[in-house]
């Protein structure tokens, strides 16, 4: 069984793991900038892109350094969803694309895939450091930025 | 891999029909900048109805059919690059542009996409003119012309502010010698940090009211360093931090009088973040400083791309280059090697590319390099720059004086004396007779402008240690600080009657010393209290009158933190200026006075929430500051400022004296009209040396008869002590110069024949007038020396009644003793002849060393001779070849 790992991650939801913790991090960060109207224009899930077009609608001149944070997370999702390698719907290995978060749930997780293209386990973990500490950051800003987790 | 201008064009090759199909796949491509990732909006009508992913796989397997792409090409530059890929509609890309447009133009990424440059409009020009300087590579010299430019704007009557956005490695306040203490006052302040603007004031104060004001980039404080590296981090990311900043510059530059005339930005090198918002917002004209030792002839294309950006983003002048040779023998006349002469070529070429651009004129004809010659400016390796401060203009060698002047002419900056005058600072007049009088306290003659001591004439300016040596004008300056409200005095010198202050060694002043138990923080402390409280109203020796009569105890008004609790409700910021120490405790305590009120100076300074509320200048003796706390040249770094009279300078103000001598005045009146009709450059000290010595040389004679020595030669060396070799550590003294002056009219007016056969006053009376002024000035020493010196006798028994008595006898025993002499000699001659304990004697010439009344002789160990100023107050006797 292939996604051995994934399948356990989100099934014994009451045992922590990276991947579980990231992908409903990125769920309610996805909906609580969909609330604020902050959308993004490739696909639904583009995160990434979505914390963007929240920096830009800030007032730059009251919050200068709150926008730059935001764009700086957004660079940081960006690149951390990238390094995670799944299974694609042609069954080969590919990175996830940034503009479509949900991919993270056919990641190649390390052990499942006899070590062929699979996914280093600190990656999964950066993933997750990083979808909180955004969400960290979102709640400590959410009335500047206008969402609210 | 593949670059990300590849992938674009393999895209755009979508856009066009390939000649089977009767349509191409894509209807549009866009491209544009979002920080921070590049995005591609790929546009096709056979988007509509499916999803993103099919689109994506569509997209992809149109670019496999066109050429052999990798496979998952797509997937992979959006997961691993900057890049975002928008599959739209035609429909969804106009929505999308409708109200998505957030280019960020004033980046290096959209500069470097457009081929050819986009057309730039002239921006207006400004008030006050913006120069932006860059370069883009450092080591070029590019700080260092910017702060020489601006010296020479400011001597010649110009405000300028200086911008340091060099933001990586700012290093203009180092360059200036001063630094910011809070964030008010730096670039950081705008980018988030502060809401008020306040740069430092006076930087370099230059001639005819002109001076150059310094908004560095950083405070120059510990604990600022996170917040600096923090915003080095995550500004990049966001380039309107630096057009907020720049459009709170705009917003807060101040108008009318006090509004500055040029303001220059020294940028980061290579492409930093900050560098085209800042000029973008901050239209001006543009100096780029390029290099054209490349090893081929060829100008790198990022570079051109760089130099095309710059000038698009500063296209209300031209702009500039400057190419700094390192070639030590390079000259202006040298002819440029075949390499160099190409490169220049190039980057004019971009240049005038840029300027045809901007022609809002399509027709206009195309730009010669020929006829950008004059944007080229060669800058030259010059030994005046290997001094640690920044030298004056004047100072270059010629080639780099022509190519200050040709920058100036070139961003067309004023190349001459600013036409009006700053109102308002020039107001001292020096018409009338002042009366003039021995004591700096009580000259009561115009104020002689020194360049660099009028730096503290500029409110907020960051001088707070004024230091100087004994009659070099402390009091004089304080005095005149306060006249102009620039502070208000706590405590003044003993004989200081003019200012409503705390006087040294008034009852008020020694009874709240004894009531404070002589303890100097709480004295220090107490006084600074009563003056917040009393806003300015009170004079503050009736205050401390008040704490005496209500018998309050000082303990309970030093509390600090109850001190800067008032100090944050104060209305208004407050300058106190604190003088008179050498006199207010007797010279065992005065070490614990100086170092407890730099210690209260320096809790202020390093205290951000208090640095603007209240800010104390102190008037000390530079001895006495020396020693006063550890570390104290890192404290007084940027911030102390030495009292050091020029012979230039005391020359103008010693023609600003003649007209107040009675004598002088009636028998050479033309020589006092000629001084009037000049009064207005010698009270800024800027009559030059020969000119100066012309007409005093009509009142003096040619040569002195002592010593056969010229006049000019005279007054350039009795009157410094440094045989006036006006080295960085040698001044003049004012005080024994007007002394002089005083008792030359005396004596000319007692004498039947004061004038020689040239109608010069005779060169006896000359000597006579030096002699008894050199005397006085060490009679007045001695007052100072009491407070300086501690005698204890070796027979404790002995008892003579005051200090100033023990002094007298102290420097009459130097009379006939001979100079050069050896130290550890004299000690004994001493001992023996005053009876004065060894130690004691050891002691009090190390003090009177501090303050210059001895020196060492230079390449004898061991050896030391009576300073210049002092041998003939002194008595000593000058014995040639004293080693034998």
């Amino acid at each position: 069984m292939a996604f051995k790992s994934n399948i356990r991650a989100f099934y014994n939801h009451s045992k922590s793991h990276p991947l579980l913790d990231s992908y409903r991090l990125l769920v309610a960060l996805e909906l609580a900038l969909k609330d604020a109207n902050y959308v993004a224009h490739c696909g639904s899930h583009d995160v990434p892109n979505m914390l963007v077009t929240a920096s830009n609608s800030l007032s730059v001149a009251a919050f200068p350094l709150v926008s730059a944070q935001l764009k700086s997370y957004s660079a940081k999702l960006r690149s951390d969803l990238g390094s995670i390698t799944c299974q694609g719907k042609n069954s080969l290995p590919t990175p996830v694309p940034p503009s479509s978060y949900p991919y993270i749930r056919y990641s190649r997780c390390f052990g499942d895939w006899s070590g062929i293209n699979e996914t280093p386990a600190h990656k999964l973990t950066t993933l997750e450091t990083t979808c909180r500490s955004i969400c960290a950051f979102i709640t400590a800003h959410s009335v500047q930025i206008g969402v609210f987790l | 891999m593949k670059s990300i201008s590849e992938i674009i064009t393999s895209l755009k090759s979508l856009t066009r029909s390939d000649g089977v199909d009767a349509t191409a796949h894509l209807s549009e491509l866009r491209v544009n900048f979002v920080a921070p990732s590049l995005h591609v909006d790929v546009i096709s009508k056979e988007f509509i109805g499916i999803d993103t992913d099919s689109r994506m796989d569509n997209l992809q397997a149109w670019l496999n059919e066109a050429s052999l792409e990798d496979p998952a090409i797509i997937l992979n530059t959006v997961a691993r690059l900057p890049i975002t890929i928008n599959v739209l509609t035609p429909e969804e890309a106009e929505n999308k542009s409708k109200w998505f447009d957030q280019t960020d133009h004033a980046s290096w990424v959209s500069s470097f996409m457009e081929e050819p440059p986009r057309k730039s409009t002239p921006a207006l020009e400004t008030t006050p003119k913006y120069v932006h300087f860059y370069g883009y590579k450092g080591g070029q010299g590019r700080s260092t012309v910017l702060a020489l430019l601006a010296k020479a704007l400011a001597d010649d009557g110009h405000r300028i502010l200086l911008v340091d956005a060099d933001i990586e490695a700012p290093s203009l306040d180092l360059l200036f010698g001063v630094s910011a203490d809070t964030f008010d006052q730096t670039l950081m302040g705008l980018c988030g940090w502060s809401d008020k603007f306040q740069p430092i004031a006076g930087a370099y104060s230059g001639r005819f009211d002109g001076r150059i004001d310094l908004l560095p980039c950083r405070p120059r404080i510990e604990s600022a360093d996170l917040d600096f590296a923090l915003l080095v981090a995550t500004a990049p990311l966001d380039s309107r931090i630096y057009e907020g900043a720049a459009n709170k510059l705009q917003e807060s530059l101040p108008k009318g009088n006090n509004a500055y005339d040029i303001i220059i930005v020294d940028h980061r090198t290579g492409i930093a973040s900050s560098v085209l918002p800042l000029m973008n917002r901050l239209p001006g004209a543009a100096v780029v400083f390029a290099r054209t030792d490349f090893n081929t002839s060829t100008v790198p294309s990022e570079l051109r791309r760089v130099v095309r950006a710059i000038f698009s983003n500063t296209a209300s002048i031209p702009g500039v280059f400057v190419s700094f040779s390192l070639d030590p023998n390079r000259a202006a006349s040298a002819a440029r090697s075949p390499i160099e002469a190409r490169v220049r070529e190039q980057l004019l070429g971009e240049l005038a590319s840029v300027i045809e651009n901007s022609d809002e004129d399509e027709s206009a004809n195309q730009i010669s390099t020929t006829d950008l010659s004059l944007n080229w400016i060669d800058w030259y390796l010059d030994r005046a720059l290997l001094e640690p401060a920044l030298p004056d203009v004047s100072r270059l060698q010629s080639d780099n004086i022509s190519s200050i002047n040709l920058l100036r002419e070139a961003l067309a900056l004023p190349v001459g004396r600013r036409r009006e005058l700053i109102p308002g600072k020039s107001s001292v007049s020096i018409t009338g007779k002042p009366s003039a009088s021995l004591s700096g306290a009580k000259d009561s003659g115009p104020f002689i402008h020194i360049p660099e001591i009028d730096k503290l004439f500029v409110p907020g300016n960051p001088y707070t240690y004024i230091l100087g040596r004994k009659g070099t004008g402390k009091t004089r300056l304080l005095n005149e600080m306060a006249r102009r409200s620039l502070g208000i005095p706590l405590l003044v010198a003993a004989d200081e009657t003019k200012t409503p202050a705390l006087r040294s060694q008034s009852i008020e002043s020694q009874a709240w010393l004894e009531q404070c138990q002589n303890d100097a923080p709480t004295f220090w402390w107490s006084l600074i209290r009563m003056a917040i409280e009393n806003e300015g109203g009170l004079s503050i020796e009736d205050a401390v009158k008040r704490y005496i009569n209500n018998k309050v105890d000082p303990k309970t008004i030093s509390d600090r933190l109850q001190i800067k609790t008032l100090l944050l409700k104060l209305r208004s910021p407050q300058v106190f200026l604190v003088d008179g120490l050498e006199t207010l405790v007797p010279a065992a305590r005065i070490k614990d006075f100086v170092t407890a009120l730099f210690e209260i100076m320096g809790t202020f300074q390093n205290d951000p929430s208090v640095a603007n509320r209240l800010i104390i200048r102190s008037f000390v003796r530079e001895d006495l500051a020396a020693s006063a706390i550890q570390n104290i040249e890192q404290q007084l770094e940027g911030r102390s400022l030495r009292l050091k009279w020029s012979a230039v300078s005391i020359l103008n103000f010693a023609l600003s004296r003649i007209p107040t001598l009675d004598w002088i005045s009636q028998n050479f009146s033309d020589v006092c009209a000629e001084i009037e009709d000049h009064q207005a450059i010698i009270q800024r000290s800027s009559l030059s040396e020969k000119d100066a010595t012309e007409l005093l040389l009509r009142i003096f004679p040619t040569r002195l008869r002592r010593n056969n020595l010229s006049t000019a030669t005279f007054m350039r060396l009795y009157f410094s002590d440094a045989g006036g070799d006006d080295t960085n550590k040698a001044t003049f003294y004012p005080r024994l110069y007007l002394s002089f002056l005083q008792k030359l009219d005396a004596f000319a007016a007692e004498e039947q024949t004061p004038l020689d056969s040239d109608n010069r006053i005779k060169s006896s009376l000359l000597n006579r007038a030096y002699d008894e002024a050199s005397r006085e000035f060490i009679s007045e020493t001695k007052q100072e020396l009491s407070h300086l010196l501690s005698l204890e006798y070796d027979d404790n028994n002995v008892q003579i009644a005051n200090d100033q008595e023990k002094v007298t006898k102290f420097i009459n025993a130097f009379a006939g003793l001979s100079t050069p002499f050896q130290h550890e000699a004299i000690i004994i001659e001493l001992q023996t002849k005053t009876k004065f304990s060894e130690k004691s004697v050891r002691e009090s010439l190390l003090r009177m060393k501090a303050i210059r009344m001895f020196e060492d002789r230079p390449g004898y160990a061991g050896w030391w001779r009576v300073g210049q100023l002092y041998k003939m107050g002194l008595l000593m006797k000058y014995v040639r070849n004293k080693l034998g």
